[in-house]
């Protein structure tokens, strides 16, 4: 927990791979907090958590920019995998809390991009801060 | 924190609260769409009462196939807004059935093209299909005979 929330300064190389995360989150969560204004307010529980994402994707961002690295990390995924795994059962036969979705518009498209792209950049860049010399905790 | 860090903070904060808040996002296609009038929803309600058992089960596969969740029905005090409004259609229960058959045939305007699942038609059988169509047809406002005639049509545009 310690480790969690301990300012540390990354290498140029894992902070970049962090900051293309940090981007990849934040165009998913705008995407949320858009779609919750163009309809998806009304669904019961579903419209709730496309806020709860936008808000999360704020808070994560901000942990990287208070340089709590782990944090950030740990919250990228715990916003996107959850958040992925939903979209695909929407999608499935079975759906999500009652919800189905027949298709992957654009906006579905940009969120599944921008989400699994934040999630592998994030732990890209767990990997590069741990593996390399640069790193230290500040 | 350095500068640039605080400034970037700053403007992560305020992209976002503006965009939580709603603003410049735009708004649902259904919310531009007028309601029925309060006479026409009392109309359809009594078409609902008096529509037997068909109409019941119409209703229930509403509920069960979350129908509700995306469309507006205001008989049914549905409010969904990802789909168009079904309370406003002029279209007959076969011209419905059609739409939950196959809901890319005939998009509306401003609606997402695949946002509808597709796969009605194998979900339920015949009987519940036509269950269905008909409960929306019933339920539709627009059909009350209350002076404007029926509402606005518009074709095959999601409904189910």
């Amino acid at each position: 927990m310690r480790r969690l929330l301990q300012p540390c300064r990354p290498d140029s190389l894992a902070a970049a791979l962090l900051a293309v995360a940090a981007v990849g989150v934040l165009v998913a969560g705008l995407q949320h907090a858009r779609l919750f204004h163009r309809g998806y307010a009304e669904v019961e529980v579903v419209g709730a958590l496309f806020l709860l994402n936008a808000i999360g994707a704020t808070a994560v961002v901000l942990a990287l920019l208070a340089r709590r690295v782990w944090l950030f990390v740990l919250g990228v995924l715990a916003i996107c995998v959850p958040s992925l795994a939903s979209i695909a059962m929407s999608h499935s036969r079975a759906g999500f809390l009652g919800f189905r979705e027949g298709g992957y518009d654009a906006d579905a498209v940009v969120i599944v991009v921008a989400e699994v792209g934040a999630a592998v950049f994030a732990l890209l860049g767990a990997i590069a801060a741990r593996e390399r010399p640069g790193w230290r905790a500040r | 924190m350095t500068p640039v860090r605080a400034v970037l903070a700053v403007a992560v904060v305020v992209l976002m609260a503006c965009a939580i808040a709603g603003v410049g996002m735009g708004s649902a296609p259904a919310e531009r769409e007028p309601a029925p009038s309060a006479a026409a929803v009392a109309a359809a309600r009594a078409r609902l009462a008096a529509g037997g058992e068909p109409l019941r089960r119409g209703r229930e596969l509403f509920a069960e196939q979350g129908c509700d969740r995306c469309h507006a029905l205001a008989p049914v005090g549905a409010d969904g807004k990802l789909g168009p409004r079904l309370d406003v259609l002029d279209d007959d229960a076969e011209d419905i059935l059609e739409s939950i058959a196959d809901p890319r045939d005939d998009i509306a305007d401003g609606y997402p093209e695949r946002l509808m699942p597709d796969d009605f038609d194998t979900r339920l059988d015949d009987a519940e299909l036509r269950a269905l169509a008909a409960f929306v047809a019933a339920a539709s406002a627009g059909e009350a005979d209350d002076g404007r005639g029926r509402g606005r049509g518009r074709g095959r545009s999601g409904d189910g």
